[in-house]
C-alpha cells in the first residue's frame, strides 16, 4: 500500500478544491452547503485512508513526508513545500475533518435563509484547508502559513454578520473580527521571531531531516543546544531553547487564547454559532497545543520554559473558569469555558503529559463542539436570543436538545463516565503523581469544580424554572442539525474509550512521536479521581440548585445576577474577564488611536496631503491655466509666438555657431 | 545633350507603387458608385500592402539614386512601414466614419496615399530639396484632408489655420534651405556635412549657414509641434475629421521626425554642441507645455492633441542622444505611439457614431458597462500613453530615457520622468471615468466590425510589442 502515499495530499487538497468550486461555481445556498460538506467529508475519508496506509508500513517508517517541491532555496535557507503525516498529525487531521465535517452538515440547517451562504461555506472550507496545512506542514514556515490562514479565516468568519450593528449587547461583529485578528498578530509576531531564531541557531526549520533533499531537521538537534545562551541586550542572556520556547509560547497564548492574549475569544462569539463551534472550540484554538506537542523536544529541554507554560495554563484555566460563572450570554459562558479548558491542555503539555493533553484536546473537541451546536439549536429555538436570563424552562419544550445539552455539560464537568472525566483526570493525576506538584493538582481540581458549577448554573438557567420571557413557543431543530448533534453526543459519551486506563489506545498510538513512558496506575490515582469527581458533582449540583431553586426567582431579564449581592466587586471583576480588556483599552488601544489620529491630522492631512500633494497640484493647475489662456484661437497670436521662437532659435544658432 | 545618370529603380520602388497606385486609384474611383465607396478604401489598402511587401526585398541594403538625392536604408524602410501601418489603420478607421459624416468621397483615400508618398520622400530624402518636396506634398494633402468635412465650420477653420501657419513655416524652411545653399554651395545633406567637417566655412558664410540651419529646424519643428511652433496643433487637431487627426498626429509627426533626424545627424553632425543644448531645452519646454495643456482639458480630443505635443517632446530625446541607440529608441517610440494614438482616436471615432461630437470626458463615463471592448481598448491606450508596463508606451519611454541618459542628458531625463508622472493624472482620469462613472448622456456607439477590427489590432499590437520589445528593437 505504500504507493498509495499520494492519498495524503488529498487531505488538504480536497477542502481547497471545495473552496475554489464553491467560490467559482456555487450560486445557491443548497449547492454551496452540499459542495463544502462533501469536500470535507471526502477529506475525512482520505484521512482514514492515510492512516490505513501508514499503519500498513513497518513500524519505523510510519512517518510519511511527501515533498511537492522545494519552496524556498536561498543559500542555507531551504524550505520544502511538503506534508508530513505521522501519528500526531493523524489524530489532529481526524479531529479537524471529522468534527469539521459534522459542523459543515449542521451549518446547512443552521445557515438556512442566511443572506451570504456561499461566502460562509467557502470560508469554512478555506479554514479547514488552512488548519490541515497547519497540522500537516513539515516545517515551521509552512506551519506558519496555515497558522496565518486560520487567523484570516477566523477574521472573515467572525465578521460574517459585518453589516449588523450588534449580535449581543456590546459586541459588534466587524469590531470583534478586527480584534481577533489584531490580538492574534501580537502572538504571530512572536512566533515569527521564534522561527527566525530556530533557523539562525538550529540551522533548519524542518521538523525532521529529509534525506532526499538534504535538509536537516531541527527537532532532534534541540538537546545539543541545551546550554547555549543568546544575548537579549541589556537584560543579559537567556538559553537559546528557552528563548525559542517562550517566543513560541507567546504565539500560543494568541492562537490558543491564553492569558494575557485571550481577550479576543469571548468577543469572537459574534460569528455564527457553527463558526464558534468549529474554530473557537474544536480546531483553531487547539493549534497552540499542537505546536507545543510538535516541538516537545524543545520544551522538554528547557525546564524554565515548561514552567512558564504550566503557570500560564493554570492561571488561564482558573481565571477563565471564574469568568464563565458570571456570564449571561449562553455562548460567552462556553467561550470562557473553552479558554479554561485550553488552559488545562496547556498545563498538561507544559508538564510533559503530551498524551493526556492530546486526549483532552480530542474529547474537548467533541463535547465543546456538541455544546456550541446545541447552544446554536437553542438560540434558533428561542429566536436568536443569546441571553440566558430571557430563557428558562426550556426542558419541556426542547426535550431532545435538553438531553443532548446535558450530555455535553456532564462531559465538560468531568462526571464519570463521560469523556471529559477520563481526559481531565489523566491530567490531574499526572500533576499529582508524575510531576509531584500537588499545588497544580489542587488548582486543577478547583477549576474542575468551578467548571461543574457554571455548567450546572447554565443548565439550570436555560432549561429549569419558568420561561422568563414568554413568547412564541420554541421549536426543535431540523434533521440537518440534529444528526451531527447525535453523533457528537455519542462521541461525548464514549470519547473516553480511546484512552481508557489499561487500554491506552491513544497513548500507544502517539508513542512513536512523543516517546512518553506508559502511566502506571495505582490505587492513589483511583482515590484522587473519586475525590475530584465527587467535588465536581457537588459543584454541578450547587450550581444547579442555586439557579434552579434558591435564587431562581431573582433572575430577571436585564437585571444583574443575584450572586452579585453576596460577592460584590469580586463578581464584577470576574464578569469583566478580570480587566484585561479594560487594561488593553486604556493602555494600548486608546493612546494608540489618539497617536494615529494626531499623525493623520497633523502629519498626513496637513503635511503630506496639504503641502506635498495638493501644493504641486495647485501650482500645476495655475500653470495649465496659463497654457490654456495662451491658446487664444487667433492665428495672429500663434504666428507671434512662432516668430518669437524663430528669433530665439536663429539668434542662438548664429551667435553660438560663430 | 544632357546626360541622364542611371536610375536605380529598386531604391524608389515603394515610392513608385504609392504614387502610381494613388494616381490609378484617383481614376478608378470615378467608376466606383458612391454606395460601394469602401472598394476605393480596400484598393488603397491593397496599394499600401503592395508597397509594404516591396520593402522586404531591399531590407539590409543601402543605396541611393537620382544623383544621390534619394536613398534607401533600414532607417527609411522602418519609417516607411510605420507610415504605411498608420495610413492603413487610418483607412480602416475611416470606413464607418466617412458615410456617417456625409463625406464619403473617394479622394479621401487617394490623398492619404499621396500623403504617405510625401512622408516616404521625407524618410528617404538625402537632399534638402527632396525633404522640402516631401514636406510640402505631405502638408498640402493634409490641409485638404483637415478641411475635408467642409460643410462643417470647425473643419474649415482647422484647414485654414493649418494652411496659414503652414505657409508661414514653409517660408522659413525655403529661406533656410536657400541660406544653407548659399553658404555651402550644396543641398545634399552628406555634402553639407562634409563641408562642415572640413571647417572650410568661416565669417559671414558661417553665420548664413547657421541661420539657415536654424530656419530648417524651425520648418521641420513646426510639423512635429515643437514649442513654440505648436500653437496650431490643438485647434487643428480638434477641428479636423477624427481619422485625419489620428493620421496627422502619428504619421505626419513621424515623417517630420524622419526629416529632422536626417538633417541633424547627417548635415549638422559635426555641430552637435551647438544644436543639442537648444533642442534639449525646447524638448523640455515641449514636454512641460504639452502635458500642462492636457492637464485641464475636459475635451478628450483636445486633450489628445496636447498629449501629442508632449509626446513629441519625448520622441525628440531620441535624435538628441545623437547615437544609434537614440535613433532606435525614436523609431520604437514612433511605432508605439502610432499604434497607441490610433487606438485612442479609434475609440473616439466609435463614439461619434451619430455624426456628432462625443469627446467630452463625461461622454466616456460608464463606457465599461456599455461597451467593455472599447473600454478596455481605451484603457490600454491611455496606459500606453502614460507609459505603464506592460504596454508599448512603457518600453518606448524607457528606451528614449536610456538613450538620453547615456548621451549625458540627465536633466532632461529627470524633467521627462517627473512630467510623465504628472501626465499620468490626466491619462488615468480617462480610465477612471470609463470604469467608475455613470454616463451623463446617451451616446450611441458604432458597432462597425471593421472599425472594431482596426482598434483591436492596434491594442493587441500595443501589448504585444510592449511585452516582447526585444525582438523588435533588434530588428530595427
Amino acid at each position: 500500500m505504500s504507493d498509495l502515499r499520494w492519498v495524503i495530499w488529498l487531505i488538504p487538497a480536497l477542502p481547497l478544491l471545495g473552496f475554489l468550486v464553491t467560490v467559482l461555481l456555487a450560486r445557491s445556498e443548497r449547492a454551496a452547503g452540499l459542495i463544502a460538506s462533501v469536500a470535507v467529508g471526502l477529506s475525512f475519508v482520505a484521512t482514514i485512508a492515510s492512516i490505513a496506509v501508514m499503519q500498513s508500513l513497518p513500524e519505523e517508517a510510519r512517518r510519511l513526508n511527501i515533498v511537492l517541491w522545494e519552496w524556498i532555496s536561498v543559500g542555507a535557507f531551504r524550505v520544502s513545500f511538503g506534508v508530513l503525516f505521522d501519528q500526531l498529525t493523524a489524530v489532529m487531521a481526524l479531529l479537524i475533518t471529522g468534527v469539521g465535517g459534522l459542523i459543515h452538515i449542521y451549518s446547512i440547517g443552521y445557515m438556512h435563509g442566511d443572506s451570504r451562504p456561499v461566502r460562509f461555506f467557502a470560508y469554512l472550507n478555506l479554514f479547514i484547508f488552512a488548519m490541515l496545512m497547519l497540522v500537516m506542514a513539515d516545517n515551521l514556515l509552512l506551519l506558519f502559513l496555515g497558522w496565518e490562514g486560520v487567523g484570516l479565516c477566523s477574521f472573515l468568519l467572525i465578521g460574517h454578520y459585518f453589516d449588523r450593528r450588534s449580535v449581543a449587547p456590546g459586541i459588534v461583529p466587524s469590531e470583534a473580527a478586527v480584534k481577533a485578528f489584531v490580538v492574534n498578530r501580537v502572538g504571530d509576531a512572536a512566533f515569527l521571531l521564534a522561527i527566525i531564531l530556530v533557523f539562525s541557531r538550529l540551522g533548519s526549520i524542518s521538523f525532521f531531516p529529509n534525506e532526499a533533499l538534504g535538509i536537516n531537521g531541527y527537532l532532534e538537534r534541540a538537546p545539543e543546544l541545551a546550554f547555549t545562551q543568546v544575548g537579549i541586550g541589556f537584560l543579559g542572556s537567556i538559553g537559546v531553547i528557552t528563548a525559542i520556547c517562550l517566543l513560541m509560547l507567546i504565539g500560543v497564548t494568541g492562537k490558543s487564547a491564553q492569558v494575557p492574549l485571550y481577550t479576543w475569544l469571548p468577543d469572537a462569539m459574534a460569528g455564527p454559532t457553527p463558526v464558534s463551534a468549529l474554530i473557537h472550540a474544536a480546531t483553531m484554538v487547539t493549534a497552540g497545543v499542537y505546536l507545543i506537542v510538535r516541538n516537545h523536544t524543545l520544551f522538554s529541554a528547557s525546564p524554565t520554559a515548561a514552567g512558564v507554560v504550566v503557570a500560564i495554563g493554570l492561571v488561564t484555566a482558573f481565571l477563565a473558569a471564574t469568568a464563565a460563572i458570571t456570564q449571561f450570554d449562553i455562548k460567552r459562558v462556553l467561550a470562557y469555558s473553552t479558554i479554561s479548558q485550553l488552559g488545562y491542555m496547556v498545563t498538561a503539555v507544559g508538564m510533559g503529559a503530551y498524551a493526556a493533553g492530546m486526549f483532552h484536546l480530542l474529547t474537548h473537541g467533541f463535547f465543546k463542539a456538541l455544546l456550541f451546536l446545541a447552544a446554536g439549536a437553542i438560540i434558533h429555538a428561542v429566536h436568536e436570543t443569546q441571553d440566558m436570563r430571557r430563557m428558562g424552562g426550556l426542558k419541556d419544550e426542547l426535550p431532545t436538545t435538553f438531553r443532548i445539552y446535558a450530555i455535553g455539560a456532564l462531559a465538560l464537568a468531568g462526571i464519570f463516565p463521560f469523556a471529559g472525566f477520563w481526559s481531565k483526570d489523566e491530567i490531574i493525576a499526572h500533576a499529582w503523581f508524575t510531576v509531584q506538584n500537588p499545588g497544580a493538582a489542587v488548582a486543577l481540581i478547583v477549576t474542575s469544580m468551578l467548571t461543574a458549577f457554571y455548567m450546572g448554573r447554565q443548565v439550570a438557567l436555560i432549561f429549569y424554572g419558568k420561561r422568563r420571557e414568554p413568547g412564541t413557543p420554541a421549536h426543535e431543530p431540523g434533521n440537518a442539525m440534529r444528526i451531527p448533534l447525535f453523533i457528537l453526543a455519542a462521541a461525548a459519551v464514549l470519547g473516553g474509550l480511546i484512552n481508557l486506563p489499561g487500554v491506552h489506545w491513544l497513548s500507544s498510538f502517539l508513542e512513536p512521536v512523543i516517546h512518553e513512558p506508559e502511566v502506571v496506575y495505582t490505587l492513589g490515582m483511583g482515590i484522587l479521581a473519586t475525590i475530584a469527581t465527587l467535588l465536581s458533582i457537588g459543584g454541578a449540583y450547587l450550581g444547579w440548585w442555586l439557579y434552579a431553586r434558591a435564587l431562581a426567582g431573582r433572575v430577571r431579564p436585564g437585571r444583574d445576577d443575584p450572586a452579585l449581592r453576596y460577592l460584590g466587586d469580586l463578581w464584577r471583576g470576574a464578569e469583566l474577564g478580570w480587566g484585561f480588556d479594560w487594561f488593553y483599552q486604556r493602555v494600548i488601544v486608546r493612546p494608540y488611536r489618539n497617536f494615529s489620529q494626531t499623525l493623520s491630522d497633523v502629519f498626513d492631512r496637513q503635511g503630506i496631503d496639504g503641502i506635498l500633494v495638493a501644493g504641486p497640484g495647485r501650482i500645476l493647475g495655475v500653470l495649465a491655466h496659463g497654457v490654456r489662456v495662451a491658446q487664444s484661437g487667433f492665428v495672429r497670436n500663434y504666428a507671434l509666438a512662432f516668430l518669437i521662437g524663430v528669433v530665439v532659435l536663429v539668434g542662438y544658432f548664429t551667435l553660438a555657431g560663430r | 545633350m544632357i546626360e541622364i545618370p542611371p536610375i536605380d529603380w529598386s531604391v524608389v520602388l515603394q515610392l513608385c507603387i504609392i504614387f502610381g497606385g494613388a494616381t490609378a486609384l484617383l481614376m478608378a474611383d470615378l467608376f466606383i458608385p458612391e454606395v460601394r465607396r469602401r472598394v476605393t478604401g480596400y484598393l488603397a489598402l491593397a496599394v499600401l500592402a503592395a508597397a509594404a511587401i516591396a520593402g522586404v526585398a531591399p531590407w539590409g541594403c543601402r543605396g541611393h539614386t537620382f544623383s544621390g538625392t534619394i536613398q534607401i536604408d533600414s532607417f527609411s524602410l522602418v519609417l516607411n512601414w510605420i507610415f504605411m501601418l498608420g495610413a492603413a489603420i487610418t483607412i480602416v478607421l475611416s470606413f464607418d466614419y466617412l458615410p456617417r459624416h456625409g463625406i464619403n468621397r473617394g479622394e479621401y483615400y487617394v490623398m492619404i496615399l499621396f500623403a504617405v508618398g510625401g512622408m516616404m520622400l521625407l524618410a528617404q530624402g538625402a537632399d534638402l530639396v527632396v525633404l522640402f518636396l516631401g514636406l510640402e506634398l505631405l502638408s498640402i494633402t493634409l490641409y485638404a484632408l483637415a478641411g475635408f468635412a467642409y460643410p462643417r465650420t470647425t473643419s474649415e477653420e482647422a484647414a485654414m489655420k493649418y494652411l496659414l501657419i503652414g505657409a508661414f513655416a514653409t517660408g522659413f524652411l525655403v529661406f533656410g534651405i536657400a541660406l544653407v545653399y548659399g553658404a555651402t554651395g550644396a543641398t545634399n545633406l552628406a555634402q553639407i556635412g562634409a563641408v562642415l567637417a572640413e571647417g572650410r566655412i568661416d565669417g559671414e558664410n558661417r553665420i548664413y549657414l547657421m541661420a539657415g540651419a536654424a530656419m530648417t529646424v524651425i520648418g521641420l519643428g513646426y510639423k512635429i509641434s515643437l514649442v513654440p511652433f505648436h500653437m496650431w496643433t490643438p485647434d487643428v487637431y480638434e477641428g479636423s475629421p477624427t481619422p485625419i487627426t489620428a493620421f496627422m498626429s502619428v504619421a505626419g509627426k513621424a515623417a517630420a521626425f524622419a526629416g529632422m533626424t536626417r538633417f541633424l545627424l547627417t548635415a549638422l553632425e559635426t555641430q552637435r554642441e551647438i544644436w543639442v543644448p537648444i533642442l534639449a531645452a525646447l524638448a523640455a519646454i515641449t514636454i512641460v507645455v504639452g502635458n500642462l495643456g492636457a492637464l485641464t482639458q475636459q475635451n478628450v480630443k483636445r486633450m489628445l492633441a496636447y498629449s501629442s505635443i508632449g509626446q513629441a517632446g519625448y520622441i525628440l530625446l531620441g535624435p538628441l542622444a545623437a547615437s544609434e541607440r537614440g535613433t532606435e529608441a525614436m523609431l520604437y517610440y514612433l511605432l508605439a505611439y502610432t499604434l497607441t494614438n490610433l487606438a485612442a482616436f479609434g475609440v473616439l471615432i466609435a463614439l461619434e457614431a451619430r455624426g456628432e461630437a462625443a469627446w467630452n470626458l463625461s461622454d466616456l463615463g460608464g463606457l465599461w458597462q456599455r461597451s467593455p471592448g472599447l473600454a478596455i481598448a481605451m484603457a490600454i491606450a491611455m496606459l500606453s500613453l502614460a507609459g505603464v508596463p506592460p504596454t508599448a508606451g512603457f518600453v518606448a519611454k524607457f528606451a528614449v530615457f536610456t538613450a538620453a541618459w547615456q548621451a549625458g542628458q540627465a536633466v532632461l531625463v529627470f524633467i521627462g520622468v517627473i512630467v510623465s508622472a504628472i501626465a499620468a493624472f490626466y491619462y488615468l482620469r480617462v480610465v477612471a471615468q470609463i470604469f467608475m462613472s455613470e454616463p451623463t448622456r446617451e451616446v450611441e456607439i458604432s458597432s462597425d466590425r471593421v472599425l472594431a477590427f482596426g482598434i483591436g489590432l492596434s491594442v493587441i499590437a500595443i501589448v504585444l510589442i510592449g511585452v516582447l520589445p526585444a525582438r523588435l528593437l533588434n530588428l530595427i
